[in-house]
Parts: structure tokens; C-alpha cells; sequence
């Protein structure tokens, strides 16, 4: 071996603290190794933006326009508005007292080769908003005459209400993240039924809008 | 006395598959592709499940009874409009309201009308609706031999132009897989109802004479 050319550097005294790193990196689990390397990743990630809040137009999630049909394979959706409201006669919260509504308005076509369905009222869904327990809409009624879970025919647009409860106590949200989902109907060919058949499990909205909501009183 | 050292083991002669000759492969690749297509032919030829479970349909017109195994249905009048009047007042529809008069008699046993439905010239199929409480759809129970008549209400699409009455009295699967459904169509002026001012009324169902 040739004096300070030794691939641990120096020579005898300066050798000894980077050969046992060396040991120790060579003798360490390979967990220990994958840990390290997987913080490094975060770490690096995160200094280039890794952990901002990811904006749902961003990821690849089509942008809604408020009053424009949106194509969700088998209808179409148009929202309109997002209300918060305490009442509305004559739907009824699930207990009587200690929730509030958030509506959010749209209208709803069935298109193309199809059968009547109540499967609409997963096609609008609401995320995260404080004081909101359920996935899907509470209830959805009709504009014109408030029946709460309508079946809706091809060809047949309404304009519904899509009504969740919200607790009292949590606060009106100032703005809300609507999706829209799709659904097909087709025929099965293992069972030979036509029916409704979600995008996939947990599919991600097919289209996505931020909208201010209203909390002025309903016009009676 | 010491062993004279044992002598170098011989290679062990290698085993040799005797070679196929070229006209045997061909006959096993010519098999093998011939099942394949076959299979394949089997396949495309065979009935799916849909056919297989298909329900049979029993041909009719308006004014006609249409026999199926546990029920006779006959379509007695057709109406539409815009507008529906209702117990509870007038409700209104994007669609057009489409009322059906049936007379059923069930033939052996107490059945349910369960599977009501319009399909129009785009095989859209249209159930009866719940907007409204159906008279014959659902709920009632027919008695055998004692027929009653009544109206099936739907809020078909406005562009529908013809109407098919789909009627069967489904075993409670909501399915009508090898069933017997009344296809009877409707004697149905879609652009006159399209315009019609006044609402469709849906008269009390009853027992007929």
C-alpha cells in the first residue's frame, strides 16, 4: 500500500473515523439504508414544493365552469350554486335539531342508451368540509316539487338539490370543492344484466369546481 | 495390504431424446393450431349469458289482451302532456308525462305487477316513476281471475317518438331473466302531447266487471 494513497485517506491517525463509518455503513441492516435514503427523498422533495396542497385542477382533474354541462359518461351535470341554509321546509334534517344544510344546486341529464335511475345522486359529491359525516348527498329532491330520491329517465334533465347535513356547530365553509363522478350503464357480461356501473372504486372526480357559498336566506 | 487406487470413472453416457423429425412437429404445431381455432370458434359461436337468460317476449297491440304465463294484461287507453295532475295538485316535467290504462287479470295465482317500463325508437328504457303513487306497479296484489284496472304513470323523454309498454310480473329478483314480458306498443301521438295544455289526469283504479 502506498502511503497517502490509501483509499481511507491520510495517513495512520487520520484513517481510523472514516474507516469505521465506512464498517459501519457497509455492515448496517439494508433497512437502516432504505430508511435513510427514503428521508433523504422526502427531505428533497419537500424543499422543491413536495408538500404544498396539490390543486385538483393540477392533478389532472378537468375544471368545471358554473352553468356549463359537464360530460360525465352517462350524464351530464351542470352546477349551478352552493347554499348553506338551516331549514328548508319540507326536507328534514336528520335529527331534529343541531345541523344545517349545504346544497349544492345542479342539474342532472341521463344521456344516450340508458334506464331510468336514482345512481345520480352519487354524481356530485362534496370533500372535507368540517362538520359533514356522509360521502354522498343525505338527499337529493327535485326542484319543482322537493321528492327526495326521483327517478331520473334518459333524456329527462332536473334541477335537483344536493343536500348534505352539516353539524351546527362547525363553521359555514366560505368555499367549497364540488366534484363530479361518473357512472356507465352497460350491459354485464358475466351476470347478462344491464345496469350502473361506477368509474372504479374510490375513482377520483372526473371534474372539479371551487365555489363561494351562499348563506343568504332563501327567498321564501 | 493397501487397494490398487480405484480406476478414473468413465463419463456416464448422456441421454438423448431422439430428435423429432420435421413432419412430426408440424402435425403437433398444425393440432395445437387447430385447437386454438376451434376454441376460439366455440367461443364466438356459443351463446352468451344474456341470450341464454334472456326473457320471452310476448308481442301485442293496444287493445288486445297479451297473455303471459301468470298474467293477462290488456292496454285499454294511452294520454300525455307536460303536466301531470295529481291528488296533491299539478307537477310539471322536463319530459312528458305518458299515462298508461291496463287491465290485468292474474291467471293462476296472486301476483305483482314489479317490472313496468317504456322503451322508446332509442331503446331507452323508462320505468314507471315514483314521483307519483302507482295504482297497479308495485304494491297491488292481483287475485286470480278478478281483473282490475288502473293507470301506469312515466316521464318519458320529449324527443321519444315511439313507445313500447314493457309489463312483466317479476319473481322479486327486479331481474326478468327468463320471464314472460307483454311488449305491446303504444299508440303514441308524441308531438301532440308534446304540446298538450291540459294535464294528464290519472283516474282511480278498480275492480272491472
Amino acid at each position: 500500500m502506498l502511503s497517502g494513497v490509501a483509499d481511507q485517506g491520510g495517513g495512520p491517525d487520520g484513517s481510523a473515523p472514516i474507516g469505521r463509518l465506512r464498517a459501519t455503513l457497509l455492515n448496517a441492516p439494508i433497512r437502516w439504508l432504505a430508511g435513510s435514503v427514503a428521508a433523504v427523498v422526502v427531505l428533497v422533495s419537500g424543499a422543491f414544493g413536495g408538500f404544498d396542497k396539490v390543486d385538483p385542477h393540477e392533478a389532472g382533474i378537468e375544471a368545471l365552469t358554473v352553468d356549463e354541462p359537464f360530460d360525465a359518461a352517462a350524464w351530464k351535470i351542470t352546477v349551478h350554486s352552493v347554499r348553506a341554509v338551516d331549514e328548508l321546509p319540507p326536507l328534514k334534517h336528520q335529527d331534529e335539531q343541531g345541523w344545517r344544510w349545504i346544497i349544492v344546486v345542479a342539474t342532472v341529464e341521463i344521456t344516450g342508451y340508458a334506464e331510468s335511475t336514482t345512481f345520480y345522486e352519487k354524481a356530485v359529491q362534496i370533500r372535507g368540509v368540517e362538520g359533514v359525516p356522509s360521502k354522498y348527498a343525505d338527499k337529493v329532491a327535485l326542484a319543482t316539487d322537493a321528492k327526495d330520491g326521483a327517478l331520473l329517465g334518459p333524456g329527462v334533465p332536473a334541477r335537483l338539490g344536493f343536500f348534505w347535513d352539516q353539524r351546527a356547530g362547525a363553521p359555514v365553509p366560505k368555499e367549497l370543492q364540488v366534484g363530479v363522478y361518473g357512472m356507465t350503464y352497460k350491459l354485464e357480461e358475466l351476470s347478462g344484466l344491464s345496469g350502473w356501473y361506477p368509474d372504479e372504486p374510490d375513482a377520483r372526480p372526473r371534474a372539479m369546481l371551487a365555489l363561494p357559498v351562499d348563506t343568504r336566506p332563501v327567498a321564501g | 495390504m493397501t487397494a490398487p487406487p480405484a480406476a478414473p470413472a468413465a463419463p456416464a453416457a448422456r441421454h438423448r431424446r431422439p430428435r423429432a423429425s420435421l413432419g412430426a412437429r408440424l402435425t403437433t404445431a398444425a393440432l395445437i393450431l387447430a385447437t386454438l381455432v376451434a376454441g376460439t370458434l366455440i367461443i364466438l359461436v356459443k351463446p352468451d349469458q344474456a341470450r341464454l337468460q334472456r326473457p320471452f317476449f310476448v308481442s301485442g297491440t293496444a287493445g288486445g289482451p297479451v297473455s303471459l304465463r301468470t298474467l293477462t294484461v290488456t292496454v285499454l287507453d294511452t294520454a300525455g302532456a307536460p303536466k301531470l295532475q295529481t291528488s296533491r295538485g299539478v307537477l310539471e316535467t322536463t319530459g312528458m308525462w305518458v299515462t298508461v290504462r291496463l287491465r290485468v287479470v292474474a291467471t293462476e295465482e296472486p301476483v305483482m305487477l314489479q317490472y313496468a317500463r317504456i322503451r322508446d325508437d332509442r331503446d331507452r328504457l323508462f320505468q314507471a316513476t315514483n314521483r307519483v303513487d302507482q295504482q297497479l306497479v308495485g304494491g297491488r296484489t292481483f287475485q286470480p281471475g278478478i281483473p282490475v284496472e288502473g293507470t301506469v304513470v312515466f316521464e318519458v323523454a320529449k324527443d321519444a317518438r315511439t313507445l313500447t309498454l314493457l309489463v312483466s310480473h317479476d319473481p322479486g329478483t327486479l331481474n326478468i331473466q327468463l320471464e314472460g314480458v307483454a311488449e305491446i306498443e303504444l299508440p303514441a301521438p308524441a308531438e301532440a302531447w308534446r304540446t298538450q295544455e291540459k294535464p294528464v289526469t290519472v283516474p282511480s283504479a278498480k275492480v272491472a266487471e
